[in-house]
């Protein structure tokens, strides 16, 4: 499995190829992100292809701490990256707001 | 998906609107259209819960075409409908549907109102109203498969603005979160092991025994671990059984308190990427090149980096046979952009930019001379940048007013040595910025990114002496003029060398070793209280005291190596300093190309003892290298210069030879060793003849040793031994000289008158009976060490005891601990030989014949029996040496 065509969606932080996110979408997020199809550089503008850590996480996440401190907790089950590099554009941040999804960046600059 | 299917239906819609009967829609009656559009939205609602239940992954393509399809054949289909309405409802395309049910109605509800009406405008009615409900519909719909699309996915569960975020600190672990176990692996396989142990969980989740672990994880920054959370120690043996490069007994449990610290997403090594900090570029033509961040793209995905071009303008690139460029593989030398040249060369990719000073060139923008240009964040490298000032330079020119943005320069240095702060306790340093700016105090304690100064002057009095704790990159070392400093870091690391100028941030000084000025961070300095010394010079083939040649006319000795540099002297005597490239090569003279004549006339080599006679210094040492005339001699009495010194050969008498009287493996050479021996062989002996070995090419006959009795052709000769080309058969042999008789005119000469020599050794020897040095000084006059062993006990005999040549060089204490003497009762009486103190006065070589008083020697005969040396044979016969019985005989002999 290459490494190298994978990316990790900025919002929920599951690691994917591209392929993947272009042809079934984010599990998580695709409700607000809408990859899936999507011919407008939305895969490139919210996944990262820069991230580290990597986290394989089960369907029976409730009980995982480490599910819980990542935030991924009522996540599907899937590989998951600690840390990604980048932030989303501000138009997808104003939109996700706006749809009521709260975005906590995943680079380490989320505060508190 | 949504989006294609909005156009989709935007284009019926503009079809509809094209159309001309779109203005005929206000002539309709009001009451009609309401009608339709009530039965069309409960239909719609009814459907649209069929839709949900029945169809959830349906395709967007799939609708489209199908209802194009429907569209087409409406009244077929209709028609069709009416008869088989099961086949409708498998297919459950809701517009369709709707459509049909509509048009029924509406047949029947236009045969019911307008009964007369002509069957053409009824038709065209239904048209319009039909395109009408199609533009909704086709609204509808999209909202419809919108709503479907994203029930697919399900809703998103991540946090929502209306949950609000929960406190990362709420979520710290307690006690009763799962352990987590870190498990060694082999290094590099931890994200495999990862994925592997997803799969297995995966693959076994729905069986009926599961994995029980949780999760696992994997950090770069922990290499050789992975990480799993599990309640029970007994699922991850589970987990892991069959696994390869995971070590499922090296577990450890991590403590609860440092659960978040593996899970952090800020490394203390990682460098926050701001504009302005030193990165460097790991791909393609700036490969390794430094870069300082200009600016960062929206995601942060993209660095805009200012960097230094490297730029050819396709001066040196080739064109094939068929005229097409190759382009040079080549890597052109970072240079600042040049317009002129870029016109010059490669005009037609040349384009002004925005500014006055900024181009475009094949597509990339220079700015002043610098190249901007995106990279991507996975292609550069923030941590270890360790810029160098030259590298910085580069980026100096234009504005030298600028100085160095330290803290910049820092934090790319961050994460270098962890452990070893630059500032180290003791040292005097200065706050560059901030509201302390130009305190200068001195540090107390160092941590990892703090230091802690004691305040020693600053514009406030109240401060002095207090302490303050600062980062380490508003700090800065102060340094005097004069003071001797070492550099830790960089290219100069390990140079030593004196300040002389104080710059900003940087500290010019000159270094020691190659006496130049170089520029180095005052951060990168140490006080130092001695020239450097310890450089391992690995990268080179000179080493010193090697003879080397620096050009045609000059070759010299390394007598000092340094950094880079190298102090050899000359065969002038001169030192000069060089870099390795300035040392042509390395000059491996072989043995008898290094050789000269003293001023005697003697043959002197590489290891010989001279003396420089016509010099007043006195110098004496040994050989290291001959070159010509020239000597370079390393003398243990001088310091400098490791004690090498250059004379010409003709200043020199020898002292001694390295081979002189013995060959090295016959035993030791005891004269050497000798302090008395000194002097005789200065008087007198000449220890070996220059020229051809006279033996050379003369018939030989051996007189002794196991070759006794052969003849041969002398073919070659030292100064010990000879080797023969026997007569007999075609073998060469070597042999004793002395064990040769020459053959003249048939005559067999013995090796020793044959050269001239008096015969009998002892004659040789003159000062042989005033002192046993003679034993010393010609062990085969005494036939060798063997007829020693042979006479006496092993311990007696065996040639160490014999050889041990500081005991007969008169080393009281080795000739005192001689226990193996006293030990043999065959020697005579043990307690005569063996008291060792009777030995150990010997303490000069003249002791022997002060023996003579000893009673256990008067059993030897008296000492006078050595003066008056007997035949030398006897002594020689060991025999006469062994058993403590023949002594007495032996005495008798010599006497």
């Amino acid at each position: 499995m290459s490494s190298r065509s994978e990316r990790a969606c900025m919002l929920c932080g599951i690691i994917q190829t591209y392929k993947r996110f272009f042809d079934n979408g984010c599990p998580n997020c695709e409700q607000v992100l809408h990859y899936q199809d999507n011919d407008d550089n939305q895969i490139q503008d919210c996944t990262s292809p820069s991230f580290e850590g990597l986290v394989a996480l089960g369907e029976d996440n409730k009980q995982s701490w480490v599910a819980r401190w990542l935030r991924i907790d009522s996540f599907k089950s899937g590989l998951y990256a600690v840390k990604i590099n980048g932030k989303l554009p501000p138009h997808i941040v104003e939109d996700l707001t706006s749809q009521g999804v709260l975005y906590r960046p995943r680079d380490g600059s989320a505060e508190d | 998906m949504s989006d294609a299917m909005k156009e989709e239906s935007t284009d019926s819609i503009d079809d509809f609107k094209s159309g001309d009967k779109r203005p005929a829609e206000d002539e309709e009656p009001q009451t009609v259209g309401e009608s339709i559009k009530e039965e069309e939205g409960g239909e719609n609602d009814m459907e649209e819960g069929e839709e949900e239940e029945e169809e959830e992954e349906e395709e967007e393509d799939d609708d489209v075409s199908r209802r194009k399809r429907r569209r087409a054949n409406q009244f077929l289909d209709i028609e069709a409908e009416v008869d088989d309405e099961e086949e409708d409802e498998d297919e459950d395309d809701e517009e369709a549907e709707l459509l049909r049910e509509q048009f029924i109605s509406d047949d029947h509800r236009d045969d019911a109102e307008v009964p007369d009406a002509g069957d053409d405008r009824l038709h065209r009615q239904f048209d319009r109203r039909r395109q009408e409900q199609e533009d909704q519909d086709a609204e509808t719909l999209a909202e419809t498969l919108k709503q479907r699309y994203r029930r697919t996915h399900g809703i998103y569960r991540g946090d929502t603005t209306t949950s609000g975020a929960v406190s990362q600190k709420l979520l710290m672990p307690s006690i009763n979160d799962p352990s987590i176990y870190a498990i060694r692996c082999s290094p590099g396989r931890e994200k495999d092991l990862v994925r592997k142990l997803y799969e297995k969980k995966r693959t076994l989740a729905k069986s009926n025994r599961p994995l029980e672990i949780l999760t696992v994880f994997q950090r770069d920054s922990f290499k050789g671990y992975i990480y799993i959370e599990a309640k029970k120690p007994e699922a991850i043996e589970t987990a892991l059984s069959g696994m390869v490069n995971v070590y499922a007994k090296q577990k450890l449990l991590v403590p609860v308190k440092e659960y978040p610290d593996l899970l952090k997403q800020i490394k203390s090594t990682d460098v926050e990427l701001v504009p302005g900090i030193y990165i460097r570029i790991n791909r393609g033509k700036y490969k390794g090149d430094l870069a300082i961040v200009d600016n960062l793209s929206e995601n942060g995905l993209d660095v805009r980096c200012k960097i230094v071009p490297r730029l050819d303008y396709g001066k040196n690139d080739e064109f094939d046979k068929e005229g097409k460029r190759i382009k040079s593989k080549i890597k052109p030398v970072p240079r600042l952009f040049s317009d002129y040249e870029a016109r010059i060369h490669d005009n037609e990719n040349l384009q002004p930019g925005r500014g006055p000073r900024s181009f475009i060139y094949k597509g990339d923008e220079y700015n002043d001379g610098f190249l901007y240009k995106d990279f991507k964040i996975q292609y550069i490298q923030t941590a270890n940048v360790h810029p160098s000032l030259e590298e910085l330079d580069r980026f100096q020119v234009d504005n030298e007013e600028d100085g160095f943005d330290i803290a910049a320069v820092a934090s790319s240095l961050k994460s270098k040595k962890l452990g070893s702060s630059a500032f180290q306790p003791g040292d005097k340093v200065e706050i560059r910025r901030g509201e302390q700016a130009k305190t200068i105090g001195r540090v107390v304690t160092t941590s990892l990114n703090e230091v802690t100064i004691t305040i020693t002057d600053s514009g406030d009095p109240d401060f002095i002496n207090k302490s303050l704790t600062v980062p380490v990159s508003d700090l800065r070392k102060v340094f005097q003029p004069g003071d001797h400093v070492k550099v830790t870091e960089g290219k100069h690391s390990e140079e030593t060398g004196l300040v002389i100028k104080l710059e900003k941030d940087s500290v010019i000084l000159l270094s020691d070793q190659t006496q130049e000025d170089i520029k180095v961070f005052a951060n990168y300095l140490i006080k130092a209280t001695d020239t450097s010394s310890n450089i391992v010079t690995s990268d080179n083939d000179y080493d010193v005291k090697d003879l080397v040649e620096l050009n045609a006319s000059t070759v010299g000795v390394i007598v000092k190596t340094e950094k880079d540099l190298f102090s050899v002297m000359t065969t002038d005597g001169r030192i000069i300093n060089v870099k390795p490239s300035g040392i042509s090569s390395k000059l491996k003279l072989k043995g008898f190309e290094q050789v000269a004549t003293d001023r005697s006339g003697s043959t002197i080599k590489v290891g010989d003892t001279v003396k420089e006679i016509r010099s007043d210094k006195n110098r004496e040492g040994n050989i290291l290298h001959i070159y010509k005339t020239t000597l370079f001699v390393a003398s243990h009495d001088i310091i400098e210069n490791l004690g090498i010194f250059v004379t010409n050969c003709m200043n020199v008498t020898t002292i001694t030879t390295k081979d002189s009287i013995v060959s090295k493996n016959l035993g030791p050479d005891l004269t050497k060793m000798n302090p008395s021996f000194k002097a005789p062989i200065m008087a007198g002996l000449k220890t070996r003849q220059g020229g051809r070995d006279k033996l050379i090419y003369k018939d030989v006959v051996v007189t002794g040793g196991n070759h006794k009795g052969l003849m041969g052709k002398v073919t070659d000769a030292d100064d010990s031994y000879a080797r023969i080309e026997l007569h007999t058969k075609s073998k060469k042999i070597k042999v004793l000289k002395n064990q040769l008789s020459v053959m003249i005119r048939g005559e067999s000469i013995p090796y020793l008158r044959f050269i001239g020599a008096p015969e009998p050794v002892n004659s040789q020897q003159p000062s042989m009976p005033s002192s046993n040095n003679a034993f010393g000084s010609r062990p085969v006059s005494n036939g060798g060490s063997s007829s020693w062993g042979e006479g006496g006990s092993s311990s007696y005999g065996g040639k160490t005891a014999y050889g041990n040549a500081s005991a007969w060089g008169g080393n009281k204490t080795a000739y005192g601990n001689n226990s193996a003497w006293g030990g043999k009762t065959p020697q005579g009486g043990s307690s005569s030989w063996g008291s060792a103190s009777t030995w150990g006065g010997n303490g000069g070589g003249s002791t022997w014949g002060g023996n003579g008083g000893n009673s256990t020697w008067g059993n030897n005969g008296n000492n006078s029996s050595w003066k008056k040396d007997g035949s030398q044979s006897k002594r020689g016969g060991g025999s006469t040496w062994g058993g403590g019985s023949t002594w007495k005989k032996g005495g008798n002999s010599w006497t």
